[in-house]
């Protein structure tokens, strides 16, 4: 299942960053766009580099997939770092 | 039917055995005993964990990273895509940055022999600098 939530968490002693981004709203907005530059795309695939578009969409769909589930945590006394996405 | 439960019927129509007895002792055999319980299969790992706490010159740093192995599937997919002809200039260029790994070797069936293997996989190394935990989960 693709990610649908991404939490990003930076703090050290200057700065803070909070983000938390629900990405299911991005790839809502993000799916028209896709759609009208899809056949573009593969077209251009085609033409340009002879290579079926099928099975790079399917590599890069089963990669941007996978990324569901990765948590980076660092914790230094100066600097704590958080990503998540879920 | 099994043979024992053949012997205890025997027993039990030889008079041998009361009903209560006979169904005590069917109960027993259907009962799985302790030492062999029903074997579970053990889950497929879905995850790499790394987990390392340091302690550097009075800092102490801890690391947590958790990392889905489908990502292993999907880079090693993506990386199937790469024309044969280029693996040998893809080869020799990683190589020249130190990370001696040939690409043609890299397929779905090694893939699944590593994750099999990493799934059971568990370092602990336990220095006093650091502490490194890597595992599948």
């Amino acid at each position: 299942m693709i990610p649908l939530w991404l939490a990003i968490r930076f703090s050290s002693d200057r700065r803070q960053i909070r983000l938390s981004l629900p990405l299911f709203l991005l790839w809502l907005l993000l799916l028209p766009f896709v759609l009208i530059l899809a056949p573009v795309a593969a077209i251009g695939c085609l033409i340009f580099f002879k290579a079926n578009p099928f099975p790079i969409c399917s590599a890069l769909w089963g990669l941007f997939a996978s990324l569901r589930g990765v948590h980076v945590e660092v914790h230094h006394p100066d600097t704590t770092l958080l990503i998540s996405i879920s | 039917m099994s043979e024992d439960r053949r012997k205890i019927l025997d027993m039990l129509a030889a008079g041998k055995l009361t009903a209560d007895e006979a169904e005590r002792l069917i109960d027993a055999l259907d009962r799985p005993s302790p030492g062999s319980a029903s074997i579970e299969p053990k889950p497929f790992p879905k995850f790499l964990r790394v987990m390392v706490d340091a302690l550097d010159a009075n800092e102490h740093t801890v690391v947590n990273v958790r990392v889905p192995l489908q990502l292993l599937r999907a880079g090693v997919k993506l990386a199937s895509l790469i024309p044969p002809e280029a693996y040998s200039q893809v080869t020799e260029a990683m190589g020249a940055k130190g990370i001696k790994i040939d690409l043609s070797q890299l397929n779905a069936g090694n893939l699944n022999d590593l994750i099999e293997a990493l799934s059971e996989m568990t370092v602990d190394v336990d220095a006093e600098a650091a502490k490194v935990r890597v595992f599948c989960e």
